[in-house]
């Protein structure tokens, strides 16, 4: 049968069997093996304050000092830090942005901005080894009242000032917010002022009630093995299986120029749909075999720790065919139509870059990260915080649109390598031409069906 | 110096496999054929004597340079690959131009000599021509040209006209003739119709086994009196094709003239002129090979 | 003919397969290193936040530059060709890893003199130190490639290395390639050794490859 004679090709290879030691050693180095050590405990009552773990909440008396803190530091070295785009990226802004930064601290602190401006500058132009003007550092005071006293350096002037660094008491928390904004977009975007970032000034401790919700949680909709098992897609996900496939993809479909055996398939009788289809899914097939394995292995090392409690054993091959397959399906997907249009491995440079793009937005991203557009996606931080269950499940509705994306695109790209296989093969391109003769054949290919 | 090529008892293996057995040729100036099935051992010979492979044991001199010293021997030896292909960027000017390079060529001798080659081949208005966009007969003729930058004593080609259409077989044929006159030129096939317009000397090679060594002539007298013609109905066919070794069919009509090899004349029979087919033939078929016929058929 | 004269012209040999077998990835490489800037922030950083964009993401131009470096002969057709010459292959094999790693070595200088236009605090260590690196992960692609005889299989264990480094960190010890992000520089001789024995090994697999055939 012409699925197992591809199965075989794929699996019987040194490429496989890379593929397989990369899937083991890259697992097997983020711990996926050791769930043991993060398990799940009921909270029992009367820990004390923080002993639950914490969250984020946006409670204006706390986000507001923190953030102008935060801004001010940031303000006084000219160095911002900010992830437009998920890798971080250092912001130095110009005299004239500048101003416009000490005009928001002016607004919230009270202090005009020239004596905002005049401290930054006196940095600059005082000798850099006596005098350090330091905000956030040990001269650095927070007051009762969540403000900032600063001392200076009593050496460049000649009568020590006290300046204080404190959020308005008449400042709304809406025109805060609006502030903020504009201090985001003064910076690009991506800084830790945006909207949505707010809220990271804001740490709570969970109450007993709150921790023991998320537990139940986690038992009602995880029914724990679900926990586990997103931990285990999430590092599956970014180690290897958004990139490897396509190496698998890649030379299958090489091996055909390499043996000169194009010549020869091409008159065979099996159908272009046939082949591409049979070969895909082999393909797919292969790469989640040992996927499928490893995640029972994983999951299963924890199983007795949980015994007598109700546990979903089939939730690994629910994560695994759900989150795991869109994942190996896209990127074998991108291997086997660039392979087929160009007859280069150029396919593993597109997707590498995408996955060095997806690996590194994930350092942001890591705690959760389901964007449209993501190839990995990520919901990390284990069991120790109730694997997040809420957070998931609030995230649910766009890892599942991403997903279907990525299998429907993946799809999408078997069709077009169909249709390609079909022009070669009536030699409408041959396999060492060019692109560009080969998009021409495309247009030939259209405007025929439109005659 | 002297201009032969001696080998003596050669053993070549690929892991196991034996490829050739013990392989004892002796070749002088002129055309000399190798002749055999496909995957007798040709092409294992011939990358031997261009030390692209090493061997098991036995010795080989080219020109009295023992093939052990490889850089020696590239010195003296044009190869063409049977499949000849170019790195895909360049174009003839360009691959002539680096093969030149590779094969120790300085500056002015260079352009010199590529200029005069592809001149040779017939090539010098494809200069700019990308190497995969070539027929298979200028792909041909360029590789003859490169095989030839470093003016060599001996050329190794193979297989060279497989693929070829008739007309620029025999150009090749006529260009390889013209190039023998005073180098060593060994040239391997399975189609006999180029031994018998070129060489004088051959062998033929039938499981990594030198079956026969010696000039055309004698192969031509060895088989004489064993070669027959005959003409039969379509009807008889089959099964005439199963019980003789049949070399070649011409059909008119509803009859078919068949040649076959035969140890004694059969009724209805004439004893015909054998020619270089019917003798590779009963050669290969007292090796003690029966099933060549089928293979060969369609190719003659 | 002046056959009898040894030669062996190193520079037009460099010159041509420059031009003709290295040129998409040298330009690949050097795109490559145009991204970073747009991917992460390179101006105004201190000395552990500069070796993120050199460690992580321009060492990458080491597996773009070296791991092909066996890819043109790796058609049998051509290999039979060039491999009768007088100039031996292992010659250009080498001919070609020379210039690979000075391209990269080039490139990473251009970066880093860059990063320091742009006020981040770079030394000429840091810019070895990514050499050593790029050097590290281009070897790991070209011994692969060797081994296998295929290029593609060749770029696998690079790659899977590198998200090893992003996956495990600094457990790697003296084979941990972002160690200078946490200012340990020793690793980076380990790296640079290690890198320079598999590309040696390489090369000398090559050489006895062709001998036992």
């Amino acid at each position: 049968m012409l699925f197992v004679r591809e199965m075989k090709k794929i699996v019987v290879s040194i490429p496989y069997l890379i593929f397989v030691a990369a899937i083991v050693i890259g697992l097997f180095s983020q711990g996926v093996f050791q769930f043991k050590d993060d398990l799940l405990q009921e909270p029992q009552p009367g820990g004390v304050s923080g002993s639950y773990g914490y969250k984020y909440e946006e409670i204006p008396e706390m986000v507001m000092p923190s953030a102008l803190r935060n801004l001010l530091s940031e303000f006084s070295d000219n160095n911002y830090t900010t992830y437009p785009i998920g890798f971080i990226k250092h912001v130095k802004l110009s005299e004239g942005e500048q101003t416009g930064m000490a005009e928001i601290l002016s607004e919230i602190t009270g202090i005009n901005k020239e004596t905002l401006l005049q401290e930054v500058a006196g940095i600059d132009s005082g000798s850099p080894d006596n005098y350090t003007f330091q905000i956030g550092g040990d001269n650095m005071r927070q007051g009762e009242d969540g403000g900032f006293t600063i001392d200076s350096d009593a050496k460049q002037q000649s009568e020590p000032e006290k300046l204080v660094f404190a959020v308005r008491d008449d400042l709304e928390y809406s025109r805060f917010q609006e502030l903020m904004k504009q201090a985001d977009d003064l910076l690009g975007g991506g800084s830790k002022y945006a909207s949505d970032s707010l809220s990271q000034y804001g740490t709570v401790p969970l109450t007993y009630e709150e921790a023991k919700e998320r537990y139940e949680l986690a038992l009602s909709s995880d029914q724990i093995t679900g926990g586990y098992a997103r931990l285990f897609s999430d590092y599956a996900g970014v180690m290897v299986l958004s990139i490897l496939p396509v190496f698998l993809a890649v030379i299958l479909c090489m091996k055909d120029q390499r043996a000169k055996m194009e010549a020869l398939i091409y008159t065979k009788k099996t159908s272009a749909v046939k082949l591409t289809l049979v070969r895909y899914l082999a393909l797919v097939t292969a790469a989640m075999l040992p996927v499928i394995i490893l995640s029972y292995l994983s999951n299963m090392l924890v199983w007795s720790t949980y015994s007598g409690m109700d546990l979903d054993y089939l939730a690994p091959l629910k994560y695994d065919l759900g989150w795991l397959m869109p994942s190996v399906m896209i990127s074998t997907a991108i291997g086997m139509f660039l392979t087929e249009l160009t007859g280069t491995p150029i396919a593993v440079a597109v997707q590498g870059l995408w996955w060095m793009f997806d690996v590194n937005l994930g350092i942001k991203t890591v705690r959760s990260g389901y964007s449209l557009f993501r190839l990995a996606p990520r919901h990390n931080v284990g069991a120790d915080s109730w694997f997040r269950t809420q957070d998931y499940l609030d995230h649910f509705q766009n890892l599942m649109q991403n997903r279907l994306l990525m299998a429907g695109l993946s799809l999408l790209l078997v069709i077009f390598t169909i249709l390609i296989y079909e022009a070669k093969r009536k030699g409408k391109f041959g396999g060492n031409e060019s692109i560009k003769r080969a998009f021409s054949g495309f247009r030939n290919r259209k405007n025929q069906s439109q005659a | 110096m002297n201009n032969s090529i001696e080998i003596k008892n050669l053993n070549k293996f690929y892991g196991k496999k034996q490829a050739l057995y013990d392989v004892s040729l002796s070749i002088h100036q002129g055309m000399f054929g190798l002749l055999g099935r496909n995957g007798a051992g040709k092409t294992t010979l011939m990358k031997t004597l261009a030390t692209l492979l090493q061997k098991k044991d036995g010795e080989i001199t080219v020109c009295g340079v023992p093939i052990e010293n490889a850089g020696e021997i590239r010195k003296i030896i044009g190869y063409l690959p049977q499949e000849f292909s170019m790195y895909p960027s360049m174009n003839v000017g360009e691959a002539m131009e680096y093969l030149a390079i590779l094969s120790g060529l300085n500056g002015d001798e260079r352009k010199k000599r590529i200029d005069a080659l592809l001149k040779k081949v017939n090539l010098s208005e494809h200069r700019n021509k990308k190497v995969k966009a070539l027929s298979g007969g200028m792909k041909r003729r360029l590789g003859i040209a490169q095989a030839l930058l470093n003016d060599p004593k001996v050329l190794i080609v193979d297989e060279p006209t497989a693929g070829l259409d008739p007309e620029e077989r025999v150009r090749f044929r006529n260009l390889l003739s013209e190039i023998a006159e005073d180098k060593i030129v060994i040239l391997s096939t399975h189609i006999v119709g180029d031994i018998e317009a070129t060489c004088e000397d051959i062998a033929i090679i039938n499981e990594g086994r030198v079956i026969y060594n010696g000039t055309v002539d004698e192969l031509l007298q060895a088989s004489e009196g064993r070669v027959f013609t005959m003409t039969v109905s379509k009807r008889e066919l089959p099964q005439l094709k199963r019980q003789l070794s049949i070399t070649s069919m011409h059909t008119q009509g509803n009859k078919v003239h068949i040649r076959f090899i035969a140890d004694t004349l059969m009724q209805g029979a004439k004893a015909c002129e054998p020619n270089i087919e019917d003798a590779y033939m009963l050669y290969l078929h007292t090796s003690g090979v029966r099933d060549i016929l089928g293979e060969i058929g369609g190719e003659w | 003919m002046n056959q009898s004269k040894e030669r062996f012209p190193v520079l037009e040999i460099a010159k041509i397969n420059l031009r003709h077998n290295s040129l998409l990835s040298i330009a690949v490489a050097a795109v490559l290193c145009l991204l970073v800037p747009l991917l992460i922030g390179t101006s105004n950083l201190d000395q552990k936040s500069a070796a993120m964009p050199l460690e992580m993401f321009v060492s990458l131009i080491g597996i773009v530059l070296l791991t092909p470096v066996f890819q043109p002969e790796q058609n049998e057709e051509i290999n039979d060709l060039v491999s009768s010459k007088y100039c031996s292959t292992e010659r250009v094999y080498l001919i070609r890893t020379v210039y690979s790693v000075t391209a990269a070595v080039l490139l990473i200088a251009i970066f880093t003199v860059y990063m320091k236009m742009c006020s981040c605090d770079v030394t000429p260590v840091m810019a070895l130190g990514t050499a050593a690196d790029a050097v590290f992960l281009g070897s790991i692609g070209m011994l692969t490639s060797a081994l296998t005889g295929n290029t593609v299989i060749g770029y696998m264990p690079p790659l899977l290395y590198y998200a090893l480094n992003i996956g495990m960190g600094p457990k790697l010890g003296s084979f941990y390639l972002f160690s200078m992000a946490i200012g340990d520089y020793k690793a980076k001789i380990w790296l640079f050794a290690a890198g320079v024995v598999m590309t040696a090994a390489s090369l000398l697999y090559q050489k006895i490859r062709r001998r036992t055939i």
